[in-house]
């Protein structure tokens, strides 16, 4: 009798262990949850070259979608549990109009009150530091790339190429400039001065973004945006960055931003990937499959329409 | 020969582990063996899961993943899953391993006894398991944990020598030979794969 009892009281301290695990450990030493109850620092990560629509890159590669992170940015605004956020930023650009895009949700973000905190990885370059530099705080690693505040807008002329394979191309147009920047002839004078004309005006507008949201001069921007890239360190002594730091400083000093006390709690917003899809539908069953599945078939198009968005311009 | 419980068994193992490994091999009861085995090994699986977190950085394999420690959990449930198979099937072939060295070195038992036998060997993992969740609630110094794993890891070692020595017939020596053999061979095997590869992949002259 007295074997069985041991044994069984073996066997019952183990389950109510492993069920103590379970309930305390986000009380564990090490573990997120110093904050108030509830109260956390959301972290969304821009990566990859920024691009328009849902996608996070084909098979799990680098993209930021600005639809998905937008969609993310909104997630938290919504959660009134998120006190900050952090943007995680690892880009060296991409489209213009996207960096626009996520940078508007992120002013709304702000007026929303929650704090907003960048923290810079391997590079936060050009449409990233338009991104950037709309949040409360920007944290850079020492040897960050950011900078490259500029405009770049590459077109191909193949002319040469398509009259040696013997190509030629019929064009039937309602205007003059409907076929302007085509890669089959070189620009002509006036389509150069209304591309020149974009370029300047997009430029323009990344100077007004960048001196509104570092509250600096924009003649001072003016001087510093030639196109050139900085490394963390010499963008804080210009003033485009606010502390040297990684991605924790950055977690903490959103938390401090927002009044959060000890140790906070992250809320990560991503969006499912494949890989997500893959661990969820053996942990939760088939049912995970359906609402995860459509953003990485789309990512199978991005390859597709990648290439031209970038040869037709962006902030890079 | 008194048939015995299963919670008799498990006493046993921790108390008289002789006399059990003996009665074990003799009955054969390979059934309680695989449950034991996997009921154990789901449980520090299950540990591992509980407090997983912390041990994993807040990234994804590469960008756009999920962070891993948010995924953790879910990569340790398909692991624990999975595992569970593949830790039976590892019970399977070390006995059929052992069996065959211990054959060759004068044993008289059965392949199914020591089955039954080798099962049973590995429950401290639950006390060391207990015992490392209690050093973290109560934020013991790491060395505690490291002492921890030092008794389960000798602990588990004698038992598995027991159970080779009661289940085959053995001398206590042989049965540490029987044991020690497999990572002996192992190890001389990687040595070996080590200077031929370095043979092969080291340049003629130096190189900077």
């Amino acid at each position: 009798m007295r074997r069985k009892i041991f044994a069984g009281l073996l066997l019952a301290v183990a389950a109510a262990v492993l069920m103590a695990a379970f309930a305390l450990r986000s009380r564990l030493p090490g573990r997120p949850g110093g904050g108030v109850a509830g109260e956390s620092v959301g972290i969304i990560f821009i990566e990859g070259v920024i691009t328009g629509g849902t996608a996070e890159g084909a098979f799990g590669g680098p993209a930021a979608g600005s639809q998905a992170i937008i969609e993310q940015l909104r997630e938290a605004r919504r959660d009134p549990n998120v006190k900050a956020v952090v943007l995680r930023l690892d880009t060296p650009g991409g489209s213009a109009p996207a960096a626009q895009e996520i940078s508007v949700e992120v002013q709304r973000l702000r007026r929303a009150g929650k704090k907003v905190v960048a923290s810079m990885g391997d590079a936060a370059a050009s449409g990233g530091y338009w991104i950037a530099s709309q949040a409360d705080r920007i944290v850079a690693n020492p040897a960050t790339l950011t900078g490259s505040i500029g405009v770049i807008m590459q077109l191909i002329n193949m002319q040469e190429l398509y009259r040696k394979l013997g190509l030629a191309s019929e064009v039937i147009k309602s205007g003059p400039h409907k076929d302007m920047g085509s890669p089959t002839r070189p620009l002509t004078g006036e389509e150069r001065e209304i591309l020149q004309g974009m370029v300047d005006d997009i430029y323009q507008q990344f100077l007004q973004v960048v001196a509104e949201g570092r509250g600096l001069p924009l003649e001072k921007v003016r001087q510093l945006a030639d196109g050139r890239i900085y490394t963390g360190r010499q963008a804080k002594e210009l003033g485009l960055v606010d502390e040297l730091g990684n991605f924790y400083d950055a977690v903490r000093l959103a938390a401090s931003l927002a009044g959060i006390e000890g140790e906070p709690n992250l809320r990560y917003f991503a969006r499912p990937s494949p890989w997500d899809w893959l661990f969820r539908l053996f942990s939760q069953g088939k049912s995970a499959l359906l609402p995860s599945f459509l953003p990485w078939k789309q990512d199978l198009g991005l390859a597709l329409w990648l290439l031209p968005d970038l040869r037709e311009g962006g902030a890079r | 020969m008194k048939g015995q419980s299963l919670l008799e068994n498990i006493y046993g193992v921790f108390f008289h582990p002789i006399e059990t490994f003996r009665h074990l091999s003799a009955r054969q009861e390979v059934g309680r063996s695989m449950l034991i085995f996997s009921g154990v090994y789901l449980f520090g699986a299950l540990m591992k899961i509980a407090l997983a977190d912390p041990a994993l950085p807040p990234v994804g394999i590469w960008p756009g993943t999920p962070p891993l420690n948010e995924v953790a959990g879910d990569l340790l449930g398909i692991g624990a899953i999975i595992g569970v198979i593949l830790a039976l099937f590892f019970l399977f072939v070390a006995a059929a391993l052992f069996h065959l060295i211990a054959e060759a070195l004068g044993g008289t038992g059965t392949g199914m006894g020591l089955l039954a036998a080798l099962g049973f060997a590995f429950l401290p993992q639950l006390p060391y398991s207990i015992a490392s969740f209690v050093a973290e609630v109560l934020r013991l110094p790491t060395l505690f944990n490291r002492l921890a794993w030092l008794g389960f890891f000798a602990w588990v070692v004698v038992l598995l020598v027991l159970a080779l020595r009661e289940s085959e017939n053995l001398t206590t020596g042989r049965a540490v030979l029987a044991l020690a053999l497999p990572f002996m061979a192992l190890g001389i095997l990687t040595v070996v794969a080590a200077i031929l590869v370095a043979l092969v992949l080291l340049p003629s002259g130096f190189s900077f």
